[in-house]
């Protein structure tokens, strides 16, 4: 008899390539039924927008192959199928559903903002206290659960319709390129769209910028944005979690 | 506590399950769900925590990989007793790791003397982590795989003796694998170290006709041969906290409540399966 771990790796692989030339066949074929529906659902349940979007045929079809190209190399299943957005971006059949994988990425980012860390929020009213020039030399730190993204196609608009909307609710998209910015401000994730260059904004706060370096390069790549308002609904929905004032 | 029967937990169910008030009503986890930094589902278990007894029921540590627990896992399951205060912490007779891969299943495997002292080394670590014991469940097997030296019952019973850990006795499990493979489920059951019991759990199966297999899919309302089994073997060896187990085709919320006060009712050397329908009926 092959030792333990001979024997686990050969069933495994043949329960990941779904060869059956082993004697061990018929239990290989059993588990390998329940590992691929254990997968395609957490998958399923991960990218509920997608899934919706395609209808239920197309998107296992779709999961089947995805999972035969990333079995999960943990067991939480929770946050699998990171590489979900990227797989139907390249996926031929996809190619007729430019926004299905921008829609993905927002789905990821859901999940991302549903688990991260539990943390305070930051609220308006503790900026209140600041003179100008302090707010400007100062950081903000993100919220653990705020995530934002660029998207294409409309994405944005497409997800937050299936994710909200009621059945019979008309749909009309641009397909313009949207800011979205997913938070957890109050135990559930909230959502809501954004200018392209606030999320320019967000992202020079993330990378540690101070505000008035922050406020300056999205400035430049977009005059039109009102910085004010930008900064009053991130801080409404939650985005971020501490302000630090320069040291001296 | 008196040993008393409880349901597995699903988020699906949180609203129900919080305003539940039947006595002794407790709930399972899969720790694996609640691995997670923070956000509406560690929430959710603080708050079933407060209300109820906590079981945490592990499904992913791959006690019978031939390696060590994963660390990093093994911490994770750690923090989530931390967090849910258990009263009782399982894991399963099965391997689900190879290669760096992590599958959503519970594998079976030679019951080789190697394989006994490799788990008995691994639910070593994982008791010595969490400082406590834990519970082994019984797998579902399908078809008999070549080179086992120990029945599976002698390899559990030797798994208590060096360990101490408990054993987690699926009744389901044990009639699935005694139809897959043609043996006799009452000795099985009668051959289990009864001391060592810790915990009984009551699923649902799923004919796949094409096979000839029964299949354990949790899918499905607990058949009566497993109620029959059940109530011998707790009429045998004593009460023992039961988990109505269901975590696929989930019925509305009393429907499982209805198969959790009839394993209820056989705890308290009540009613039998027969007079429960009438007692439903009768209000």
């Amino acid at each position: 008899m092959a030792d333990l771990a001979s024997f686990q790796r050969a069933f495994g692989r043949a329960l990941l390539d779904g060869s059956s030339a082993l004697p061990f066949a018929t239990a290989v074929a059993i588990h390998r039924n329940t590992v691929m529906k254990g997968l395609i659902d957490a998958l399923a349940a991960n990218y509920p927008t997608v899934a919706q979007l395609v209808g239920e045929d197309w998107f296992r079809a779709c999961a089947l192959e995805y999972v035969g190209r990333y079995p999960t190399r943990s067991p939480v299943l929770a946050v699998y199928g990171a590489e979900f957005p990227h797989f139907l971006a390249q996926f031929p059949p996809a190619g007729e559903l430019p926004y299905l994988a921008e829609v993905a990425r927002i789905d990821r980012m859901w999940v991302e903002a549903h688990t991260s860390a539990d943390a305070t929020v930051l609220t308006a009213a503790s900026l209140a206290r600041l003179a100008p020039d302090a707010l400007a030399a100062g950081r903000m730190t993100l919220h653990p659960a705020a995530r934002f993204a660029t998207v294409r196609h409309s994405a944005a608009t497409i997800w937050i319709h299936h994710r909200t909307a009621r059945a019979n609710d008309a749909l009309t998209v641009t397909g313009d390129e949207e800011g979205i910015l997913l938070t957890r401000p109050r135990g559930a994730v909230e959502h809501t769209t954004v200018a392209c260059s606030a999320v320019a904004l967000l992202e020079q706060l993330r990378a540690g910028t101070t505000l008035a370096v922050a406020v300056a390069a999205a400035l430049e790549a977009d005059a039109d944005l009102d910085v004010t308002s930008t900064l009053a609904r991130a801080l409404a929905a939650g985005a971020f979690t501490q302000f630090s004032e320069m040291q001296s | 506590m008196n040993p008393t029967a409880g349901l597995g937990f699903r988020p699906e169910y949180f609203e129900h399950a919080l305003a539940c008030a039947r006595a002794g009503q407790w709930y399972e986890i899969h720790a694996e769900n609640y691995m997670v930094d923070g956000g509406p589902r560690l929430a959710m278990l603080e708050a079933l925590r407060g209300a109820f007894p906590i079981s945490v029921h592990g499904v992913g540590l791959s006690l019978a990989a031939d390696c060590d627990p994963d660390a990093a896992h093994l911490a994770r399951l750690c923090q989530v007793a931390r967090r849910a205060e258990p009263f009782l912490i399982s894991e399963h007779l099965a391997w689900s790791t190879f290669d760096g891969f992590s599958v959503p299943d519970l594998l079976p495997f030679p019951r080789t003397h190697a394989a006994l002292a490799r788990i008995a080394n691994n639910i070593d670590i994982v008791q010595n982590a969490l400082r406590r014991r834990i519970l082994i469940e019984n797998p579902s097997l399908y078809v008999q795989l070549p080179g086992h030296e120990l029945a599976e019952c002698d390899f559990l019973a030797e798994l208590v003796r060096r360990t101490g850990c408990g054993l987690l006795v699926d009744v389901n499990n044990v009639y699935v694998s005694s139809r897959n493979l043609g043996f006799d489920a009452s000795e099985y059951l009668a051959a289990l170290p009864s001391a060592a019991i810790g915990e009984i759990h009551l699923a649902g199966h799923t004919v796949d006709a094409r096979a000839g297999l029964l299949i354990d899919t949790h899918d499905a309302p607990v058949t009566e041969p497993v109620w029959h089994l059940y109530t011998a073997l707790i009429e045998r060896i004593g009460p023992r906290p039961t988990l109505i187990e269901r975590d696929d085709n989930l019925p509305a919320f009393d429907e499982l409540m209805e198969e959790r006060e009839r394993a209820h009712a056989a705890l308290r050397g009540g009613p039998s399966s027969h007079d429960y329908a009438e007692l439903a009926v009768n209000g």
